[in-house]
């Protein structure tokens, strides 16, 4: 069956012929920002449960969270305040790069990574001392399900920040190409703004 | 996946990170402000939230499709072989359209590839029922191809794209043309003036374009109105 | 193919690939997969256990978590791991020397290649294909089997906890690792062809893919042999049963989360590859409508599966963390489950028969000799399909207690469905019309499609309406509905692709006069299983019962004997594909004489698909229309160089 291709073919050292750009965006720009389309329809899917439990169900409660529980709104003030700033760093080694500033983009980068870490620990320590599990209803469910959904995504974010760290520090990366901090950087603003989101929905409204 | 020169239909803003970012400021601001106007009362904040969202649809359709890359058209010189491409439709048999091409063929050898787009209206275009137009494409073609001809030319002929800048980008793809003719109606007449066909030509193409601007009348008319405008 | 970046110190060909110098176990494979995939599952036991016994928790040995955590989930990534899915994206980043277009792992040569982590497109298409026939056989004996309990009233020789876990398990390697999958096997070999590119966007993120399939198949049917039997919820698997069934319910729960992943990372690269690779001058409205199908149903897929990931999450978190998603005294809403699960599940299906529309569009246009109907509109449709499929979920709901005012907008949007469907079966009818038709097996089997797909949707009208869901849920006339659009239509396309595509594919043709006997074999016993499904439903017999009353015995016999004979005529279908790729007649390059670019290559196609991408100066239907061309071909002296003419 192959043996046929290969008569026809011997000897395919030639690589293949460079595809057609049929676009102005770069293929994985526009993979990344669909893959972060598909984690945020993920988000709606554990959106769509709080809503259920909060709005939907016939013995809601009446107040969020239910008495005698509370959500720590200024620490996670604090985090959310981490987490945008971490955006700023990330933005700023992007630029820097992009003029070929390399001290720039590897500060910005290890910046970017320390504020990360910074918010895992801190979400870490409240979930310790919030007061209530997993197992105490349902607004807990929903609690520690976008929070934790959202937690896993900045472990996953951290990850692909500490390759290109790696990588940056190696030497890597040039004002052409890039793509190996922009898609990690696009990402982190995808894990920021799903924070506000859930910040604003969870903790504030 | 906008047309060549048309309205767009869906542009996507986000195409780097630039743009996540500026989307991040976004989000801050939006929320910011629905959680301040909470505060304050519910149904401000949802009027609020009502605002806001339209604003950011309304920006995301707001955007022009920036022009195509200028696109090179490869050379192929064959001895003194002048090769035109000319695009025109019910101007096809124009007069003035044959004084233009007997010009630029005066004392070389010529190839000539004349396109006529098969126009179609948008009802038609949408259902993709083209016969018609072919049909009456490749009429005017064959009147056309007989009557340059007549006049000594060298010529061919293609029905092409409903979309008379398709129709010149895909012949341009076989038939590697030193200078192209488009031939319009006069202006306030001419449907591809009014959408810039010659001007997305001359920009999207390094082959150099004349307009020329004649009207559907036969070969029995006196050379009257309508200039040749070089490129 | 997309480069992430230049590094200017590449160290010599082959530097992005292990050398395969190396002793079995170490070298990428299943040796080494096998032993990785043991080895993680050991890190999740003592993982799970050491944390449990540092909290303090109580049983430190939680099979629950332990399964859950080491066996079904670092488990099979070990097995990825081992068989080198992941080893060029481990050396980058190791922050090592990469060459992106390193080529090692391109393309089949011997048998053995089918079974490495490939980057070829045109061999994961053929991966995927066999993969999926291989469930849709497991799949297709379970049903047997259970259909041998029904044949007769009482209990045979099964138990009812056991008949549930077969018709679970029937279900959901039909759904989530047969005709999905299939559809983007098919799509997988034919799209980047028809497109003029040279591969997918990500061919190595296309392998893991791949790879993620047999995972989610053996996973299911691993749950056979958990205490406790199969999952036996359905495929449907509600909540609260789901979380308090035994441990194999898990197995389903991931299994569809490895499914979904599989999906979802084809999807994203089919609409990338779609987006950024197409060849000069094929706009959108020059693509096949195999392409458009494609490209509609990888939006359907990125946008709605990640909901049943979702719903799925929310049942272990039940089960495992104690969670109250759906426990009511605790605050739960239970038809939150339904809701979430069904927002994909609808999608879902329009993900099961959208790709099949593509297929039907490409036979019936190029076997008529006619150029399709309506081609714009057809394209219009499928995205009018796309918007309306998220609005119609809660009819699977209509009797599930939710909101009364809910059921009349969703019976209305699901009756508007049926606008855009039948704008396509009215082009197809159009394009056959006057046609020069050419009935080969191809032909037969979409011709077989149209009927029964059409019987198929007007049974789904009926059910679009509220008072006779009320009276027909649950009930066989569920059951004949969906085998109809399911089997009479999903199936039949995938049948339909398969021939007209094979001698692309394997460079052979099949025989001609066996592919017409596995048609009228098919067309015959399937309307005879299933038919009579229709009347047995309406009379009262439920479904998902291995018990019912006297009064169905003559039918369900009939429907058993039936369903057997369908059984069989697969058989000369897989005698037919394993004897003519062997040594069937050499296969030329364009049999069908198509215009569409994948048949103005060789048969098969070349390792890079093009020596020089062509290009496209027309539409991809111009049958009969003089001077009409798709494509020019310029490759310098290859055997197929030539233009696509009408």
């Amino acid at each position: 069956m192959s043996a046929h291709a290969e008569a026809l073919h011997g000897g395919d050292h030639h690589g293949p012929p460079p595809a057609n750009q049929s676009s102005r965006i770069a293929p994985t720009i526009l993979g990344m920002f669909l893959f972060i389309g598909t984690e945020a329809m993920l988000f709606g899917s554990f959106f769509a449960a709080y809503f259920f439990v909060r709005v939907v169900n016939p013995d809601a409660p009446s107040t969020w969270p239910p008495a005698p529980n509370e959500f720590p709104q200024f620490v996670a003030g604090i985090n959310t305040a981490i987490l945008v700033t971490s955006s700023f760093t990330m933005h700023w080694a992007l630029q820097s790069i992009k003029r070929n500033n390399r001290r720039g983009l590897q500060a910005g980068l290890l910046l970017t990574i320390l504020m990360g870490t910074a918010f895992l620990l801190t979400q870490f320590i409240e979930y310790a001392h919030i007061g209530f599990n997993t197992s105490d209803g349902a607004f807990a469910s929903v609690f520690f399900g976008l929070t934790g959904l959202h937690g896993a995504h900045v472990l996953v974010g951290l990850l692909l920040l500490t390759f290109a760290a790696n990588r940056a520090f190696r030497g890597h990366y040039s004002p052409e190409h890039h793509h190996g901090v922009e898609l990690p950087g696009i990402y982190w603003h995808f894990v920021d703004v799903m924070w506000i989101v859930v910040y604003v929905t969870v903790y504030l409204i | 996946m906008s047309g060549v020169y048309r309205g767009v239909v869906v542009q996507n803003p986000f195409k780097s990170e630039d743009a996540a970012f500026r989307f991040v400021l976004g989000t801050i601001v939006y929320f910011a402000l629905i959680v301040v106007a909470s505060l304050i009362a519910t149904w401000l904040a949802f009027i609020v939230f009502l605002v806001l969202t339209g604003a950011a649809l309304a920006m995301l359709r707001g955007r022009k499709e920036p022009q195509p890359p200028r696109e090179h058209v490869e050379r192929v010189a064959v001895e003194d072989t002048w090769r035109v491409l000319v695009i025109a439709n019910e101007t096809l048999q124009g007069h003035d359209l044959r004084n233009e091409i007997v010009r630029m063929a005066d004392r070389v050898a010529e190839d000539v590839l004349v396109v006529c787009p098969a126009l179609n209206s948008m009802v038609r275009t949408w259902t993709s029922d083209e016969d018609g137009a072919r049909e009456a494409a490749a009429a005017r073609l064959q009147a056309a191809l007989e009557a340059l001809e007549g006049a000594g030319l060298r010529v061919r002929g293609e029905i092409g794209d409903g979309d008379p800048l398709q129709a010149l980008e895909d012949a341009l793809r076989s038939f590697s043309a030193d200078a192209i003719i488009i031939s319009t109606h006069p202006a306030g007449s001419s449907n591809w003036l009014e959408r810039g066909v010659v001007e997305a030509a001359r920009s999207r193409f390094d082959v150099p374009v004349t307009h020329v601007v004649g009207d559907s009348t036969t070969n029995d008319l006196p050379a009257d109105p309508g200039h040749a405008q070089p490129a | 193919m997309s480069v992430i970046e230049h590094t200017s110190h590449d160290a010599g060909h082959g530097s992005g690939a292990p050398p395969n110098r190396r002793n079995i176990l170490m070298r990428p494979g299943f040796v080494r997969a096998a032993w990785c995939f043991a080895l993680f599952f050991l890190v999740g036991l003592y993982l799970v256990a050491g944390i449990r016994w540092l909290a303090g928790w109580d049983p430190v040995y939680d099979w629950n978590i332990i399964v859950l955590v080491g066996g079904l989930t670092l488990a099979p990534i070990g097995f990825l791991l081992g068989l080198g899915s992941f080893d060029y994206w481990l050396y980058w980043i190791s922050g090592r020397p990469t060459i992106p277009d390193d080529h090692a792992n391109h393309g089949a040569h011997t048998w053995k290649d089918y079974f490495k982590v490939n980057t070829d497109h045109k061999v994961i298409g053929v991966q995927y294909l066999v993969t999926t026939f291989i469930f849709f056989t497991l799949g297709g004996l379970m049903a047997m089997l259970f259909r041998a309990e029904l044949a007769q009233p009482g209990m045979q020789f099964m138990d009812n906890q056991t008949y549930n876990g077969l018709v679970s398990m029937h279900a959901a390697l039909m759904i989530f690792v047969f005709i999905i999958p299939a559809f983007a096997g098919l799509a997988n070999f034919a799209v980047p062809l028809m497109l003029g590119a040279p591969d997918m966007a990500f061919p190595r993120l296309n392998a893991l893919s791949f790879w993620f399939l047999p995972i989610a198949g053996t996973m299911f049917l691993c749950s056979f042999l958990a205490p406790g039997g199969a999952f036996a919820t359905g495929w449907t698997s509600y909540a609260p049963l789901a979380s308090e069934q035994p441990i194999g319910q898990i197995f389903f729960n991931m299994g569809v989360q490895w499914a979904g992943a599989s999906s979802i990372l084809t999807a994203l690269n089919f609409l990338v590859t779609i987006i950024t690779m197409r060849a000069p001058g094929m706009t959108f409205w020059r693509m096949p409508l195999l392409v458009w199908a494609n490209f509609t149903t990888s939006l359907l897929v990125v946008i709605a599966t990640p909901f049943i990931a979702g719903s799925q999450f929310f049942v272990m978190f039940d089960r495992i963390m104690h969670t109250s998603f759906f426990v009511p005294a605790d605050g739960g809403y239970v038809l939150g489950y339904q809701h979430i699960f069904w927002f994909y599940s609808h999608p879902a299906v329009y993900i099961m028969i959208l790709p099949g529309f593509g297929i039907i569009s490409e036979i019936i246009s190029v076997m008529s000799r006619k150029p399709i109907f309506g081609y714009r509109l057809m394209a219009m449709s499928l995205l009018g399909i796309l918007v309306l499929g998220f609005s119609v979920w809660a009819h699977h709901m209509f009797v599930a207690g939710m909101a009364d005012w809910l059921r009349v907008p969703m019976m209305i949007s699901t009756l508007l469905i049926a606008v855009p469907t039948g704008v396509k079966v009215f082009s197809w009818l159009a394009t056959l019309w006057e046609g020069r038709i050419k009935l080969n097996t191809p032909m037969l089997f979409s011709l077989g499609f149209i009927s029964m797909f059409v019987i198929g949707g007007l049974s789904g009208i009926y059910l679009a309406s509220v008072p006779i869901t009320i009276h027909a849920s649950d009930t066989y006339f569920i059951v004949a509905h969906i085998h109809y659009v399911l089997f009479g239509g999903s199936v039949l396309t995938v049948f339909a692709g398969i021939y007209y595509w094979f001698p692309k594919m394997t460079g052979r043709m099949y025989n001609e006069r066996l592919g017409k006997l596995h048609f009228w074999l098919t067309f015959i016993s399937f309307n005879l299983t299933f038919f009579p499904m229709h009347w047995v439903g309406l009379v009262g017999m439920p479904r998902r019962v291995a018990d019912y009353s006297d009064r169905f015995a003559d039918l369900n016999l009939f429907v058993t004997i039936s369903s057997f004979a369908l059984g069989a005529s697969v058989v000369v279908f897989f005698y037919n594909m394993i004897v003519s790729w062997a040594r069937g007649p050499i296969a030329e390059s364009n049999p069908w004489r198509a215009m569409t670019l994948e048949w103005q290559v060789s048969s098969p196609p070349p390792i890079f698909n093009f020596d020089e991408i062509p290009q496209v100066v027309g539409g991809p239907y111009e049958y009969g229309v003089p001077g009409a061309r798709h494509a020019i071909l310029t490759g310098g002296g290859t055997p197929a160089a030539k233009e696509a003419h009408a």
